[in-house]
């Protein structure tokens, strides 16, 4: 289980854009593209380094109609999954991206 | 379902969002090429602070892609600049250059911008062949040093041949040439009318007598600008316009650098206000577009063979929705090549 207090900072390498309502994140050799639904971009759009992974769940239950509990348990399973493919990292301290 | 490159690629058709712009920095070269189809304009270029704002507005509007070309790219001072700016903002950088410009530290700072491709235009296998396209002495060595160094800093470097009436008969050679540097080699048969509509470097467009000899089995380019995926499957309905845009030295946007229907400028508007602009009529024309549209081509018999570019057809005629000789010529081909082997 993650702590909730960390920082999460998106991969510099990766190339991401909005399109529409959705973040598209390419990987910097182009081979590899990710598509996240629009909770997952709210956080993606989030992962700026200045924010915990607490704050960040705050914005998203601010941002969606869903519970609190619900928010926890899938933003922390989404943030691993990004950690897990290299789209993220976590950091004890804020960082500026 | 869709693999998630078509489902962007069908998002940004959805939405017309620009996800490729090939931004031409400047038209200055120093080279002359006797196929080149541009037309020199003395208006100002777009200065270095401009085009980064330009940057930062495509990322607004779902841009990845950015191809830089010109004229000659690196003939500008700031190009590095520029270039690195794109880098930092995090686009997929596509160079176009003639390579003459680039020496070792040139190639070093490329590297160190990781462009996604490089082409490099190499026209003759010889330096009597390629200098004489080019009309410069000594730029056919220079070109080769290029490729050499980007090469061997572990670059995928394409060269890029127009194949002409003036080195045809070189093909195999060129092919050959472009391998052994450790490139790879990427060839088109057609030649475009310049950017006035003027049919000039038409004259050195291959004949069916020469296709016949020199390209028999061979796989060529259908489009004259690099695509992300490369592969150019039968439409007679181009990306331009659509999720693919360009911009001129001027600030023109226009749907392709072939295409030079100018949209509007981004001296006096943003991108976005251009693109999105609904009372366009040019624009809604073209993304309103459909296959039954163009009467000419759908009931060709080459069509199912046929990349029909609406720039090539817009530059020879005026209209976009007209049939386009290089396409046709290269639709024929590609029936003929395929009826070849049945």
């Amino acid at each position: 289980m993650i702590s909730f207090k960390k920082y999460v900072v998106r991969n510099r390498d990766m190339i991401w854009r909005m399109v529409g309502n959705e973040v598209f994140i390419i990987d910097k050799d182009g081979t590899k593209i990710h598509q996240l639904n629009r909770v997952g971009s709210e956080i993606w759009k989030n992962s700026e380094g200045n924010l915990t992974i607490r704050q960040i769940i705050e914005n998203i239950c601010n941002h969606f109609e869903i519970t609190a509990e619900e928010a926890e348990k899938d933003s922390a399973q989404f943030i691993e999954q990004m950690l897990t493919q290299g789209l993220v990292t976590l950091t004890d301290t804020p960082v500026t991206v | 379902m869709l693999s998630i490159s078509e489902e962007l690629k069908q998002r940004c058709l959805a939405g017309n969002i620009p996800c490729n712009v090939l931004i031409e920095l400047t038209h200055r070269c120093n080279l002359s090429c006797k196929h080149c189809f541009i037309i020199q304009d003395n208006r100002p270029e777009l200065s270095a602070d401009k085009i980064k704002d330009i940057l930062d507005q495509l990322i607004d509007e779902g841009t990845f892609y950015v191809g830089w070309t010109g004229g000659e790219i690196f003939t500008r001072s700031d190009c590095c600049d520029i270039l690195n700016y794109a880098r930092e903002k995090g686009f997929f950088q596509i160079l176009l250059t003639n390579g003459t410009l680039i020496d070792e530290e040139r190639a070093d700072f490329i590297k160190s911008i990781q462009p996604a491709g490089i082409e490099i235009s190499l026209l003759g296998a010889s330096s009597e062949t390629h200098d004489s396209i080019t009309q410069v002495p000594g730029s056919f060595d220079k070109t080769i040093k290029a490729i050499k160094l980007l090469v061997q800093r572990g670059m995928a470097v394409y060269t890029k041949t127009t194949l002409m009436t003036l080195n045809i008969s070189e093909y195999e050679q060129i092919k050959n040439l472009s391998t052994s540097l450790g490139s790879i080699p990427k060839n088109i048969a057609s030649v475009l009318p310049k950017i006035s509509g003027a049919r000039d470097p038409q004259q050195y467009t291959i004949s069916w007598h020469e296709r016949v000899k020199y390209l028999q089995g061979e796989s060529l380019k259908s489009s004259f600008v690099p695509a992300d995926d490369e592969t150019s499957t039968a439409s007679l309905i181009c990306r331009a316009g659509r999720i693919a845009a360009a911009i001129n030295p001027h600030g023109d946007v226009m749907p392709c650098v072939v295409f030079p229907l100018v949209l509007g400028n981004l001296a006096e508007e943003r991108f976005k206000d251009i693109w999105h602009n609904k009372n366009n009529r040019d624009l809604k024309e073209i993304r309103e577009l459909r296959e039954s549209d163009i009467t000419q081509c759908v009931s060709c018999r080459s069509a199912a063979f046929c990349v029909r570019c609406m720039g090539a057809a817009f530059l020879e005629y005026k209209d976009f929705r007209c049939p386009a000789s290089c396409s046709c010529e290269e639709a024929r081909w590609k029936q003929y090549q395929f009826q070849s082997k049945k």
